[in-house]
């Protein structure tokens, strides 16, 4: 006999999810809950099974108590019950601990196959979620925390201003070798700083001998271990 | 979730969707701005990969954001065939996204030229994020 407890602010959800598992051999539930702090209460004094949680629940969000459960009752598994399809919310739900992620649009069999499977410790997600979708959409997050490459961020035009401005070109200058305004050289070389993120004239000189824009001037100067 | 989940989960679907090969990275988007700031900037690149989409005829892109104290400032990058800027005045899309950044204060650039590829960057001014920084330091 699997027992479960239902979490979801919604009485008639809750009282379809009952009819729905009691109605299956081998389900029973143990236990409803209308907020997450309930939930988590009757998930410990309970003990039950499996939860299925809704994702957005007033007090304690379902998130926030699936994690907790996967701590507290390691032998509960949880299924989150969800309306959104998006790969960033499935991502959370399985960092939180859940072992099924359920869409509210799928059918009713699926809801009772991913309690089965959350069961016998499998992951289940309801179609069209896939798990390859997932980890592709964690990998790609995992990647994006490199930091930008901030020179492929420089228009033509800033990467003039760049390599005159680390030559020690004024603006005036720069807008007479460019056939520009000093105004407008003044923001290409504004805009050109904050992609770098750089502040100084010593920042921009060092930058542009660290990406071979500029040959170090003095041979002896201290320019970083790539400068030879 | 916030704009950073938003725009893996555009990039992810775009590159399944036209095979072309996305790269997205960022430096200090891992928090949440002000609606109006996510909502643009998520537009500006979904308009942008778009247009890579339909007419840059490109293999690669790329995504960048980067967040420093006062402004957004993001840049799209495709090796595709470029176009000659004086001559497509009729941008629908890019004037688009323009209006949209200047309404906000920001600006939209676009650096390109036949058979060079097409930079697209903008920059947001992040105005709530300033205000309440400015707050904080007065109380």
């Amino acid at each position: 006999m699997i027992s479960v407890v239902v979490a979801d602010d919604h009485p008639i959800v809750r009282q379809g999810l009952r009819a729905l598992l009691e109605g299956e051999d081998g389900c029973r539930v143990v236990g409803e809950a209308s907020d997450g702090l309930t939930a988590l209460e009757l998930i410990n004094k309970l003990r039950p099974d499996a939860a299925i949680l809704d994702v957005q629940l007033p007090d304690l969000n379902g998130l926030e108590v699936a994690r907790r459960t996967h701590e507290e009752v390691p032998g509960c598994r949880v299924v989150m019950l969800s309306m959104f399809a998006d790969e960033p919310y499935v991502l959370e739900a399985l960092r939180h601990g859940a072992a099924a992620y359920v869409l509210k649009a799928s059918a009713t069999s699926d809801l009772i196959a991913a309690v089965h499977a959350a069961v016998e410790g499998r992951r289940y997600l309801s179609a069209p979620l896939t798990e390859r979708a997932i980890e592709a959409y964690a990998r790609r997050a995992a990647e994006a925390s490199r930091p930008p490459d901030r020179y492929e961020m420089l228009t033509t035009r800033e990467r003039e201003v760049l390599q005159l401005a680390a030559q020690g070109l004024s603006n005036a200058e720069i807008g007479d070798r460019l056939v520009i305004s000093p105004r407008t050289a003044e923001t290409h070389r504004a805009k050109m700083l904050r992609k770098l993120g750089l502040r100084t004239q010593t920042e921009l000189v060092r930058f542009a001998v660290g990406r071979r824009l500029l040959a170090p001037v003095e041979p002896g100067a201290a320019l970083g271990p790539e400068a030879t | 979730l916030g704009l950073l989940p938003a725009l893996l989960s555009h990039v992810e679907r775009y590159q399944v969707r036209t095979g072309l090969h996305v790269e997205l990275r960022h430096d200090g988007l891992d928090r949440r701005f002000a609606p109006p700031v996510e909502i643009t900037a998520y537009r500006v690149v979904q308009e942008a990969l778009t247009n890579v989409a339909r007419h840059a005829d490109a293999r690669n892109a790329s995504v960048q954001l980067l967040v420093d104290d006062d402004t957004l400032t993001l840049a799209v990058r495709d090796d595709g065939r470029g176009f000659d800027l004086p001559a497509s005045r009729r941008t629908g899309g890019l004037s688009g996204m323009r209006e949209r950044l200047e309404l906000l204060g920001g600006t939209l650039t676009v650096d390109t030229a036949p058979e060079r590829g097409t930079l697209i960057t903008a920059e947001l001014p992040l105005h709530e994020g300033a205000v309440t920084s400015f707050e904080e330091d007065g109380a």
